[in-house]
């Protein structure tokens, strides 16, 4: 065996071929990891027009009755049954300001629409109604519910058309906000209190309990606290409550009493659709889930 | 005593052996271990969203499926409650499902809240990926009401 070598620096050259393959390597797979990533043109998918669609959520408004009877304290007393529907309300409300009513006169009337719109509209987004005069040169906001304009940035809504007696144009329009503090939000699933925290990585568990989260995916969200409320010694456990106990060992050991157990193993897409189909709750398949994937932008 | 004489010549007439070359050879697999653990993660991740997609567009069937059995007339866009109770959710599910386990719920949203019914597959196979989709109709109580009701699906295999 014998080999010569020149006076050059070809010496080094494997070792330099070496570093610039691994960085170009560690370059092609941070692209290749970015451009897999999901982004906003992935996430923003169809879902059908849900309680987070601004425009399902105004149409299907517009058209529901209001539910209660009221009587409006004005110059001339207006009733309004149960069953007149909410865009005839506004309307009613509009024309009564237009024509200088006061507009506490009004309050029971927003109160109602408002919880109905709050119970319309998804939990986790906060709605803001408004109607607003238009006439060729200005646009003026009569009416607000809940009252104030929407402080979030982040805005989702819909605009709908309704003309009066008077031929004049009223828009609607709904906004939906992120709400400004979600770190938890409770979800009422059947006779479950879910209380759900932020989305988690799937903890390390103790593979000889049994379950395995190795298919679990990161838009998963975490049970913080499971509530329950009492239970009738003499009959037990329901097999719903025994799979909790199973799937979220070692957070929930003690449901006596409706008391608060901790599960920090345990996560909403275990409990949700396992269950008895009488306790599943959309809304929280719609935390599951999550909003955003449901709205459009203005 | 055998001394063993090393003489040092500066020329260049050594000969570069295995070990030398094993720095080059570890940072060539390290590259080559990146691209390919990178590639495995993102066609995971394609894999993934592809199943969420297909998914979901099932889940999107199977509520117009509903859609469609609910309000039957296109020119009308409210149903009734006594539709609502009697509509028979499993045929839709197998007209528009292929074999996906399924729940769906149709809740009343306003202008109280009332949970109507929920029905699902019969047999729950473990959850690996899911569908969901959900959508907002008027329907007219039998005291002539006009609520909102929601209808959501969720799909899994």
């Amino acid at each position: 065996l014998s080999g010569g070598s020149r006076q050059d620096r070809s010496g080094q050259l494997a070792l330099m071929d070496a570093i610039v393959f691994f960085f170009v390597a560690a370059t092609v797979s941070t692209v290749l990891l970015y451009l897999s990533a999901p982004g906003p043109e992935t996430m923003v998918e169809d879902h059908g027009q849900g309680s987070a669609d601004p425009s399902a959520v105004l149409e299907a408004l517009i058209h529901s009755s209001i539910g209660c009877d009221l009587t409006i304290p004005v110059d001339v007393p207006r009733h309004l049954s149960r069953h007149t529907d909410i865009g005839q309300c506004l309307l009613l409300e509009a024309e009564g300001l237009i024509a200088g009513e006061s507009a506490s006169s009004f309050d029971r009337l927003n109160d109602a629409m408002g919880m109905i719109l709050k119970g319309i509209c998804s939990p986790v987004l906060d709605p803001y109604l408004s109607v607003w005069s238009t006439t060729d040169s200005e646009s003026e906001a009569l009416i607000l519910i809940p009252g104030s304009e929407p402080a979030s940035d982040q805005k989702y809504g819909a605009t709908a058309e309704l003309r009066n007696t008077r031929d004049r144009t009223l828009t609607v329009q709904l906004l939906l906000c992120p709400p400004s503090l979600p770190e938890l939000v409770d979800v009422l699933v059947g006779d479950l209190d879910l209380r759900l925290g932020e989305c988690a990585p799937p903890p390390e568990l103790d593979p000889s309990d049994g379950h395995h989260y190795e298919d679990q995916n990161e838009r998963q969200v975490k049970v913080e606290s499971v509530v329950l409320p009492d239970i009738d010694q003499d009959h037990g456990r329901s097999h719903e409550v025994q799979y909790i106990e199973h799937v979220c060992p070692p957070g929930v050991r003690d449901f006596d009493g409706g008391g608060v157990a901790e599960t920090d193993h345990a996560f909403v897409l275990d409990l949700v659709p396992v269950l008895d189909p009488d306790i599943l709750a959309s809304r929280a398949v719609e935390e599951l889930h999550g909003p955003r994937e449901c709205f459009k932008d203005i | 005593v055998n001394t063993l004489d090393v003489a040092m010549r500066a020329d260049d007439a050594a000969v570069a052996g295995f070990f030398e070359d094993l720095p080059v050879l570890l940072i060539i697999l390290a590259g080559v271990s990146v691209l390919v653990l990178s590639g495995v993660v993102a066609s995971e991740r394609l894999a993934e969203a592809e199943r969420e997609i297909e998914l979901d567009q099932t889940a999107s069937r199977f509520v117009a499926s509903i859609m469609t059995s609910l309000v039957r007339d296109p020119s009308m866009d409210h149903t009734s409650f006594a539709l609502l109770v009697s509509l028979n959710i499993s045929r839709c599910a197998c007209d528009a499902l292929d074999g996906e386990s399924w729940s769906a719920s149709l809740v009343l949203l306003g202008p109280f809240a009332e949970w109507l019914r929920t029905e699902s597959s019969a047999g729950t196979q473990p959850l690996a990926d899911t569908g969901y989709s959900a959508c907002l109709l008027n329907a007219v109580m039998d005291d002539g009401l006009i609520g909102v009701v929601e209808v959501t699906v969720l799909v899994w295999r």
